[in-house]
């Protein structure tokens, strides 16, 4: 049974962190990483092949999480397979003993690493959300029967700050009627904006983890470039950081704002966890949680 | 219409090395209409071939012709007698029609003069727009008349991605996202409600290449393809 779930539901505020699996066979670094933040957080996304650029896959990734005593939140995109080779990555998760996913469109093919890649989006992510319920019911989308019915404890990404946000919440709806269990949102700056996202979600029995980030330098070039997949970082933000005169100074800087937002969020009373992306300072994890008075 | 665009010129250059007679044949409709391949462009590749050819020093003997409509039997029968002197076709027509050329002409060497893009609209003086995937099975009645499988780079039927920033589209941003657009529409029309409704994937059999159809008052005269 997912962990990730049992924590959840205990009501224990979680802290999930976001790692991009090795761009090569070397796995040496991610799997150092991984060795330090066993124990450190509440679970751990292993995206498949986010950006569209070409990483070890996001099962095995979420295998060699587990081996090191993680608990993994598998991310299933739309863009690479068709819902033969979704459904068989699925059955082999869950044999694995993988039983937290992600479910996502997928960053389009044109963003990434290898544009000429045939995108494939065979389902979207409402449609990924009710086949696996269908195969927990022990039906295939063929129809067809299942021998033995995985079980997952299944996620969904939206954005608090989607503007417009009515689109956007519609498509939330269909993902919480096909029966999506916690939500992961894309990175907040901010807790202004977020009221209409949060008062939707009142009363829907969904658990929602909010995205922060640790900003760094390359983000902000990035960011100044029009470069962005997920929500701007604010120009406030931006000249906080780039106005420091080292780079240990602006690491620091967005230390101390992400520490802030972490604050934020948790003062709100209405997030059940936080998703962090620590762009390759994950080592810093401890402490900020420390800092913000999470200390694990 | 079909929409396509021609080639460039070195890749037509490459494709008739070795051949010294070559007949570039036109198609007067979608190609024409989108300048790509009537009976215009047909003149200006000819003189650009001749240039060329007489630059490098080689002979080149080119045929001009136009029909109407490559993808119909009837006119490519036409040109029956004229094809003799020419062992090459170069159609500008779109991929059906030279394929329907070669398929006429089998002792015949039949090159593409264009690359066939898509199916869309003319929105303005040389500028067309896909509107289309031929996807065999309408969603617009559900969708403001605006099709998430064409105008979505992702296809998505269930609502935008949470790419989409400021309504902007996450792969063009000069775009305003597919998903906005059907909101904005169906909120005009008062179907808001509408969209609630949970699309089922595709059915991509229905897609299977190649496709056949037959009217249903021809069935019986078809029915060996189907």
């Amino acid at each position: 049974m997912s962990k990730l779930k049992e924590k959840l539901e205990s009501g224990e505020f979680v802290v999930t962190v976001g790692l991009y699996p090795p761009r090569g066979a070397d796995t040496g670094e991610f799997l150092a990483i991984l060795s330090k933040l066993a124990g450190k957080v509440d679970a751990i996304n292993l995206p498949d092949s986010r950006g569209a650029s070409i990483r070890l896959s996001a099962l095995s990734a979420s295998i060699l999480a587990k081996e090191k005593g993680l608990e993994p939140v598998m991310t299933v995109s739309c863009r690479d397979r068709n819902r033969i080779a979704i459904s068989a990555d699925l059955l082999g998760a869950h044999a694995l003993g993988i039983d937290t996913v992600l479910c996502v469109s997928g960053d389009y093919v044109s963003l990434g690493d290898v544009p000429q890649a045939k995108p494939v989006y065979d389902l979207d992510s409402v449609q990924l959300i009710n086949m696996i319920r269908q195969m927990e019911a022990g039906q295939d989308i063929g129809g067809n029967e299942l021998k033995g019915s995985p079980k997952f404890f299944v996620g969904c990404v939206a954005n608090p700050i989607a503007d417009p946000i009515e689109p956007h919440l519609l498509k939330l709806q269909k993902k919480l009627t096909a029966g999506v269990d916690f939500i992961q949102t894309l990175d907040l700056y901010s807790v202004e904006g977020t009221a209409e996202f949060l008062n939707f979600l009142e009363d829907k029995g969904v658990k929602a983890l909010a995205g922060l980030r640790l900003v760094t330098m390359a983000d902000i070039e990035q960011n100044e470039k029009g470069r962005v997949v997920g929500n701007e970082i604010p120009s406030e933000v931006i000249s906080e950081i780039k106005s420091a005169s080292t780079d240990v100074e602006a690491l620091a800087r967005a230390q101390e704002f992400l520490v802030a937002m972490i604050k934020d969020i948790r003062a709100e009373n209405r997030w059940s966890g936080i998703h962090l992306t620590m762009n390759g300072h994950e080592e810093l994890i401890p402490q900020i949680l420390e800092q913000a008075g999470l200390g694990k | 219409m079909i929409v396509a665009r021609r080639k460039p010129f070195s890749e037509i250059m490459e494709s008739l090395e070795g051949y010294d007679r070559v007949l570039i044949l036109g198609c007067g409709t979608c190609v024409a209409v989108c300048l790509a391949g009537g009976e215009k462009e047909v003149g200006i590749l000819s003189a650009q071939l001749s240039i060329a050819a007489e630059l490098r020093g080689k002979a080149l003997d080119i045929g001009e012709a136009t029909v109407e409509r490559q993808c119909d039997r009837e006119f490519i029968e036409e040109l029956r007698n004229r094809l003799n002197d020419y062992p090459v076709i170069l159609s500008l027509a779109c991929g059906v029609g030279i394929q329907f050329v070669s398929e006429m002409y089998p002792q015949k060497v039949v090159l593409p003069g264009v690359d066939t893009c898509f199916i869309g609209s003319n929105d303005d003086v040389g500028f067309w727009t896909e509107r289309c995937r031929m996807c065999n099975q309408c969603y617009l009645a559900f969708t403001g008349g605006i099709c998430p499988v064409t105008m979505c780079p992702k296809g998505l039927l269930n609502g935008p991605c949470s790419g989409m920033a400021n309504g902007r589209c996450e792969v063009d941003p000069e775009r305003t996202c597919a998903w906005v657009l059907i909101y904005e529409r169906m909120k005009e029309t008062g179907r808001v409600e509408q969209l609630r409704r949970v699309m089922a994937p595709s059915d991509y059999s229905r897609t299977t290449t190649p496709a056949v159809l037959s009217h249903k008052a021809y069935r019986r005269r078809y029915s060996a393809h189907e």
